[in-house]
């Protein structure tokens, strides 16, 4: 079922993820990013500014995100410098394959910690 | 700013974002306190490098597809591209890089860190505004320059001279004034200035004002300018003392002001008066005791003051022809003037750095001939192949750029290490009290000196490499002509490197003896187990003399029977630590008609029982009793010197001397004894006359504070707690301070000299590692390219003995040209040092043949490896390789 390509592309690098998964549910420009992704860290992973946009820029040449061009798609109230970056369909597929494939790896382990009677 | 480092393209794209992102991580993190905002800044900046490194030389991203990368557009690339090469092609000769690196890196260290201390101390010594405008007046009889010059020659060149914005004087010596009225009398240092003196300077007081010019002139009131150590000791800081009244020598005087804290030309002063016409016996035209110092006014050199200073000269020896026979006028800046005395040590550092940093860039220079020769077959593989000279010699210059700037940077360190060896090892009296830190000009010598070497020695050869024809170079191999110029070359440069360190290692030889006889000279008395420390009893509580000299007679009992204790004494100046201190003496019944008859004798008050203690031979007469309290006239024990000057042939004992005490009579004294003559000044030279008075009897005043000297039959420190319990018994309020060892005492005299040898012969070791590898490196080098030759006399029947001869002949050939070029250089050095050594001829041999032979074996030891070598070519193989 799962594309080859993306099969592939597996394990996403963690900061990878983390981006993909901040702009999973809206557009969203760098402080953003790293706002949502302090949130989903619970503020253990801050992204810094050259890795961010580093990131960004890799994330792009895959094709798993995109900027935003015109006016019209920015959310209201935002200047017109301000960049903003959004998933692409791709990028929606590689993350919810990350996303499957993490959580069978968590479902092994807490199946075998499980069975060898955890301390109690 | 890091950002630069980004591809263009990128930096377009995101700079703003980045940096508002950067801001906001600050933000957040300045909350958390100046620690972490310092972190994040180091984790931002660090991850930035961390992308352009990422983007110019890491792997692409690793996501199962290939990114295309195009962002080869910015200049920078092509030059970091170059510079990988450089650094990968080095990397590949590892011993080569670090020897050069190494080496340049000790070179530049050494030197970079003596210049900025030369720096800031021969360049930056004048602290005052506008410095290069300062000249210092002397007079010149003929040849010879006189540091002094005569008042009234002063006015003359003062009142005639267009040159000079302002012309000051100031008498040459320090003079003694009694301070009375208020606490305790006190003889202080001090000395007379034109009222123009601190203006021409460029020095302001703190404090009030500076003399006016009407203070110049006899009648207006008596006025006295103070030093800011005086200030704080006598008035102590009391910022209400202008306008206060100082009784000086006998009369009052208005305090007009304190000079800030620092202040200090040529001596340290307590106080200035000024100069006065009439009141001051400024003497004759022949009488130079004046030092005279002015500024320029702007515009006008020092060779256009000089032309008017003359013409002004000719005037005067036409004018008063008995007083200016061949008598001149000498301007020098102050600069230069100031700092004479240690010119000499600090020029023989800085010529020994010198010769070190050649040495080091020999040994790089050899070894960078070394490998262009050894590339050579790489080199013309690819000018035959049509690379372009220039572009070779790009190439080239990289990797020599890239050593450079390692060796630099690696030697700035060094530097910045050394600098605080160096102030932590040199008497550092003639630095000003600023701290030496790293100049910009230090550091651009530094540049300069590294790439300078590292350019020169690495690109030449390179591209004269490829200039000869590569096809000549592929077929001949080692054996080529070129080859032959480099190993010329390279043995040029190790007979220079010999040269070098031989005359290094002789001079600090020289130097080091030097010092070890200044160390064995016999001062006169015994300081070993002599223990010496400071002690002042109160006014308050000590109001008149006799309960002084009750409290010291009382402690002198007291200590003497403490166990461990031979004999105690005490004395005004600790011998060596507290110098000077001289009045003017003279016979009465012969007293001086002239100046120049004058003689002072250092003076000393001490209680009886001190000549026993520090044990000076009485040599006629007694020592001072404790029943000589309050005698009239005062008495006093003179030493032998003073003796023969002023009772020549006769016996002193019994005689009257007259001594200048400041006051308009002179004081009277009786000898009652004569001591040997012993060192208490200067270690070495000969002894100054001196005269120890009795504090209980001496002339004008008594001191409250002594030195108490102890004689111990062990360890003087052992004794440092007995003593203070000796003293907290018998008054608890006197406190003892300054506790010394003599012995420490005169190592301590002795550091400038000990500093200047120990350097040297660092110095000398250092040259002497560079100039041995250098030495393996040809040698090693010349079995090399002679394996081939070596093989065929083997297989004809060479002995091992003849191989070894064969290499160890030729090294110690150059070993032997660099000690004959090397000796005649050593001996131009040490006729040059000859003002620093003590009791050393420069022509002393012993030290030179030592030095040679010395080097000779070290030659022979660095040939070992190389015939090592030498004697294990298998002949069949090497008549099989090219």
């Amino acid at each position: 079922m799962t594309d080859p390509a993306i099969e592939n592309s597996l394990p996403l690098k963690p900061q990878w993820f983390h981006i993909l998964l901040a702009l999973s549910d809206e557009a969203q420009h760098g402080s953003g990013i790293v706002r949502s992704v302090l949130d989903q860290t619970d503020d253990k992973l801050r992204l810094w500014p050259a890795t961010l946009y580093g990131s960004l820029e890799e994330l792009a040449q895959l094709g798993w995100i995109e900027e935003l061009t015109g006016p019209a798609e920015r959310p209201e109230g935002e200047s017109e410098k301000k960049r903003f970056f959004r998933i692409t369909q791709a990028g929606k597929q590689v993350l919810s394959a990350e996303a499957d494939r993490l959580q069978a790896l968590a479902q092994t382990a807490m199946a075998r910690l499980g069975s060898r009677g955890t301390a109690t | 700013m890091v950002l630069g480092l980004l591809p263009l393209r990128f930096r377009k794209l995101y700079c703003a974002d980045m940096e508002e992102l950067f801001a906001e991580a600050l933000d957040v993190s300045r909350q958390r306190g100046r620690l972490a905002w310092l972190l994040a800044w180091i984790r931002g900046t660090a991850d930035v490098i961390a992308l352009a490194w990422r983007i110019r030389w890491g792997r692409p991203a690793t996501a199962g597809q290939r990114v295309t990368r195009n962002e080869k557009g910015s200049p920078m690339s092509g030059f970091i591209h170059d510079i990988r090469w450089s650094a990968r092609s080095l990397m590949r000769a590892p011993l080569f890089t670090l020897a050069v690196v190494a080496t340049l890196a000790v070179g530049i260290g050494a030197t970079v860190s003596m210049f900025s201390v030369l720096d800031a101390a021969m360049i930056r010594a004048l602290p005052y505004p506008d410095s290069e405008r300062l000249i210092y007046g002397r007079t010149t009889f003929g040849e010879r320059i006189n540091s002094w010059v005569s008042y009234p020659d002063y006015v003359d060149y003062r009142d005639r001279s267009e040159a000079f914005e302002s012309l000051a004087a100031m008498l040459g010596g320090v003079q003694q004034f009694t301070i009375t009225g208020g606490q305790e009398p006190e003889r202080v240092q001090g000395t007379y200035v034109s009222v123009d003196l601190f203006p021409t300077l460029g020095a302001a007081p703190a404090l009030g004002r500076n003399f006016t010019a009407d203070e110049a002139e006899s009648g207006t009131p008596d006025v006295v300018m103070l030093s800011h150590g005086y200030w704080q000791r006598r008035f102590g800081g009391d910022t209400e003392v202008v306008g206060r009244m100082h009784t000086v020598a006998g009369s009052p005087h208005t305090v007009v002001g304190v000079m800030p804290a620092g202040f200090r030309f040529r001596w340290d002063i307590d106080i200035w008066l000024p100069i006065r016409y009439g009141i001051l016996d400024t003497r004759g035209r022949r009488s130079h005791s004046w030092h005279v110092v002015g500024r320029l006014r702007s515009g006008i050199t020092l060779e256009e003051a000089g032309a008017q200073i003359d013409v002004i000269s000719a005037q005067l020896a036409e004018a008063y022809p008995d007083s200016h026979q061949d008598k001149g006028f000498i301007l020098t800046p102050l600069d230069e003037a100031l700092v004479e005395g240690y010119r000499p040590n600090l020029i023989i550092l800085m010529a020994a750095t010198s010769l070190l940093l050649l040495i080091a860039c020999g040994n790089v220079a050899s070894l960078m001939l070394a490998r262009a020769t050894a590339r050579k077959v790489e080199i013309s593989a690819k000018a035959a192949l049509g690379a372009s000279r220039k572009r070779l010699a790009v190439q080239f210059m990289n990797e020599s750029l890239l050593l450079a700037a390692l060796a630099g940077g690696l030697g700035t360190l060094l530097a910045l290490w050394l600098q605080q060896l160096i102030l932590v090892w040199m008497p550092i009296d003639f630095l000003p009290a600023s701290d030496v830190g790293i100049s910009t000009s230090m550091l651009a010598f530094a540049l300069v000196a590294s790439f300078g070497t590292a350019i020169v020695f690495g690109t030449g050869p390179a591209l004269t490499a490829s200039q000869t024809n590569p096809a000549d170079v592929l077929r001949g191999g080692l054996r080529s002509s070129a080859h032959g110029r480099a190993a010329r070359m390279r043995s040029g440069l190790v007979v220079l490197q010999v040269a070098l360190t031989v005359v290094l290692l002789t001079v600090s030889g020289l130097l080091l003896q030097s010092f070890l006889r200044l160390r064995a000279v016999d001062l006169g008395y015994e300081t070993e187990n002599l223990l010496a420390a400071q002690l002042e009893v109160s006014e308050a509580a000590y109001a008149d003399r006799s309960a002084t000299v009750q409290f010291y007679r009382g402690l002198l009992q007291d200590v003497r029977a403490i166990p461990g204790v031979l004999d105690a004494g005490v004395i005004s100046h600790v011998p060596i630590r507290n110098r000077y201190s001289d009045w003017t003496v003279w016979n009465p019944e012969n007293p001086p008609t002239r100046d120049s008859e004058r003689q002072w004798a250092l003076s000393r008050r001490v209680l009886p029982g001190y000549f026993g203690t520090i044990g000076i031979p009485i040599l006629l007469g007694r020592d001072h009793a404790d029943t000589d309290i309050d005698s009239i006239p005062s008495l006093l024990v003179i030493n032998q010197r003073l003796a023969d000057w002023l009772f020549p042939e006769q016996n002193p004992v019994g005689r009257q001397i007259a001594l200048d005490v400041g006051g308009t009579e002179p004081a009277l004294a009786e000898v009652i004894g004569v001591v040997g003559d012993v060192n208490i000044n200067w270690v070495g030279g000969s002894p100054a006359p001196q005269m120890y008075f009795n504090n209980a009897n001496a002339p004008t005043y008594w001191s409250r504070r002594l030195n108490l000297i102890v004689r111990t039959a062990g360890d003087p420190t052992a004794l440092v707690r007995p003593v203070r319990a000796a003293l907290r018994e018998l008054d608890p309020n006197v406190p003892l301070s300054d506790i010394a060892v003599m012995d420490d005492i005169v190592r301590g005299a002795l550091s400038g000299s000990r500093v200047i040898a120990l350097t040297i012969t660092l110095f000398g070791s250092v040259a002497l590692f560079l100039a041995m590898t250098g030495l393996y490196g040809v040698l090693a080098y010349y079995v090399t390219r002679r394996t081939q030759e070596i093989g065929i006399r083997v297989a004809f029947g060479a002995t091992a003995g003849h191989v070894m001869r064969m290499v160890t002949l030729r090294g110690l050939a150059l070993v032997v040209g660099g000690l004959v070029v090397g000796v005649l250089g050593a001996v131009a050095a040490t006729r040059l040092l000859e003002l620093q050594l003590y009791e050393i001829g420069s022509g002393d041999p012993v030290t030179f043949v030592a030095v040679s032979a010395f080097l000779l074996l070290v030659g022979t030891l660095a040939c070992y490896l190389p015939v090592r070598r030498a004697l294990r070519i298998d002949p069949v193989e090497a008549l099989r390789t090219e």
